[in-house]
């Protein structure tokens, strides 16, 4: 009798609620399922998409909208090139395992990504700029989500992200920039560490609209500046020092000249008790896993676009 | 016998620690100017000296493009110090390379040098893709590296070398027309 009675009150009281989003009404969307994140893990799930229409007119995007559930480590969508191991066809979706390497990203060009677990990223790209899609082009959204010591996931985990199309005449492109500086290695005691490269992009001046950068729990600042031609880092444009929901930060309007990019930083501190990989005398060394492994990843949007450009 | 077996049990029940390295502090001749080697890692991960018309290897790490593990090995300064290291085009004189910027605490001590431990602590430039269409494989270049040591000491080293290649691969995404490799 207890026992029912309790069973009434848990029903009705649901957990937290995935996060819903209308379809644009012109444009298309991007929509994982709905997943659950065991406790004590952490999830990664790659989904493919094709993006939606037919014939070779492009679909321009100016408004963007991510939203994602609470306990999201990030969700990243990339457009798909080089194939090694990662690949799925419309509708499929790698859990795990090769979703978790990325030794093919190098040629795969990020479209858009959010951090903000639980809140909506709503972006309306500068005026006269968009997003340029081919109908059929194929998509892959990476959803990670943790439920462990850094991070929870109270609920499901989902993520959902609106492209909404604008029929506006004579656009410049948006274009993006993912780098990753990939050697890096924070032990039990490092004080204030810091890792920093520019990634040179700008083969012609080029204005940065936005950016946000990706650490993980080791990480206390993450900078970023344009740099000019001389590598030579200028106005900092960009600060971080939450590393679970760092800021998007929108309406930059940065000028980068010829020749030049973009300056980041990364600086991690490690209390002496931590311990992130047992194997590596406890410290934390470039990887995707959140509660073992390091990141300093930035994402950069500017126009016009040149190339597809990473940085490495 | 009760404390020394619970002690054994405390130390091995522990996560193994962080490897032990000295505090910082000047090593070295304090009478003596700063002394840089420029230094680079080949294929095999280790760290070797560098000298005038040296190759320097392109080399893959994990998420993709190709990097050069470069930097110096020094004496007579701080041993905990900050390294910049970026290749220039001789023919130029512009940079070829993006610049790597990181924390080394020098450690030991070899042909009159102290070394960073591994290629963690030594600048990983990164090289390729290049996206301004310049392309790093096979140029002439200078390995520039800047060093600051927490006191405030300053030096730089250059050395001319040839970044290269063991693979089409590289040879195509360090080359000038990246996009289409």
């Amino acid at each position: 009798m207890k026992i029912s009675f309790l069973l009434v009150i848990l029903g009705a009281c649901p957990g937290p609620q995935d996060v819903q989003l209308a379809p644009p009404k012109a444009g298309f969307q991007l929509a994982t399922d709905s997943f659950s994140v065991a406790q004590g893990t952490e999830v990664q799930r790659c989904y493919f998409f094709r993006v939606p229409g037919s014939g070779t007119d492009p679909i321009w995007i100016s408004h963007i909208v991510a939203a994602v559930n609470e306990g999201s480590h990030h969700m990243n969508v990339f457009r798909v090139r080089t194939i090694l191991a990662l690949d799925g066809e419309d509708g499929d979706v790698v859990d795990g395992g090769e979703c978790w390497n990325s030794g093919n990203w190098s040629d795969w060009p990020l479209v858009m990504n959010s951090q903000e677990g639980g809140e909506i990223v709503d972006w309306t790209l500068p005026a006269g700029v968009a997003h340029k899609f081919t109908p059929g082009e194929k998509l892959m959204l990476q959803s990670h989500f943790v439920n462990a010591r850094t991070q929870q996931t109270p609920g499901r985990g989902k993520a959902i992200v609106n492209f909404e199309a604008t029929s506006a005449a004579g656009l410049q492109e948006l274009g993006t920039v993912f780098a990753t500086d990939q050697h890096i290695r924070i032990c039990p005691g490092d004080d204030n560490v810091a890792f920093a490269q520019t990634c040179r992009f700008a083969r012609q001046p080029v204005t940065i609209v936005a950016a946000n950068g990706h650490f993980h729990s080791r990480g206390v600042k993450f900078e970023m500046s344009a740099s000019d031609a001389q590598n030579q880092p200028g106005g900092q444009f960009y600060t971080s020092t939450q590393w679970a929901d760092p800021t998007f930060t929108r309406d930059l309007a940065v000028p980068v000249e010829q020749g030049g990019g973009v300056f980041f930083r990364c600086t991690y501190s490690m209390a002496p008790q931590e311990c992130a990989d047992t194997t590596d005398h406890c410290c934390a060394t470039f990887g995707p896993h959140v509660e073992t492994q390091e990141h300093c990843n930035a994402f950069v949007y500017y126009y016009p676009k040149l190339d597809d450009a990473t940085c490495f | 016998m009760l404390l020394r077996t619970a002690v054994l049990l405390a130390l091995f029940s522990c996560p193994p620690g962080p490897a032990p390295h000295p505090p910082c502090g000047f090593v070295g001749d304090a009478t003596r100017a700063v002394a840089l080697l420029p230094i680079a890692a080949g294929a095999d991960g280790l760290l070797r000296a560098l000298h005038d018309g040296d190759e320097v290897q392109l080399q893959k790490p994990p998420q993709g493009g190709f990097v050069i593990y470069a930097g110096v090995a020094a004496t007579n300064l701080n041993r905990c110090l900050q390294s910049t290291a970026e290749l220039i085009d001789v023919a130029s004189g512009q940079p070829l390379t993006g610049i790597d910027q990181r924390n080394a605490d020098l450690v030991d001590e070899h042909v009159g040098y102290f070394w960073p431990p591994d290629i963690f602590q030594t600048p990983n430039i990164p090289a390729c893709p290049d996206a301004l269409h310049v392309g790093v494989v096979n140029r002439s270049a200078i390995l520039r590296v800047d060093v600051t040591d927490t006191d405030g000491r300053t030096g730089r080293a250059e050395v001319h070398v040839t970044p290269v290649c063991s693979d089409a691969s590289c040879t195509c995404i360090c080359g000038p027309n990246p996009t289409h490799c």
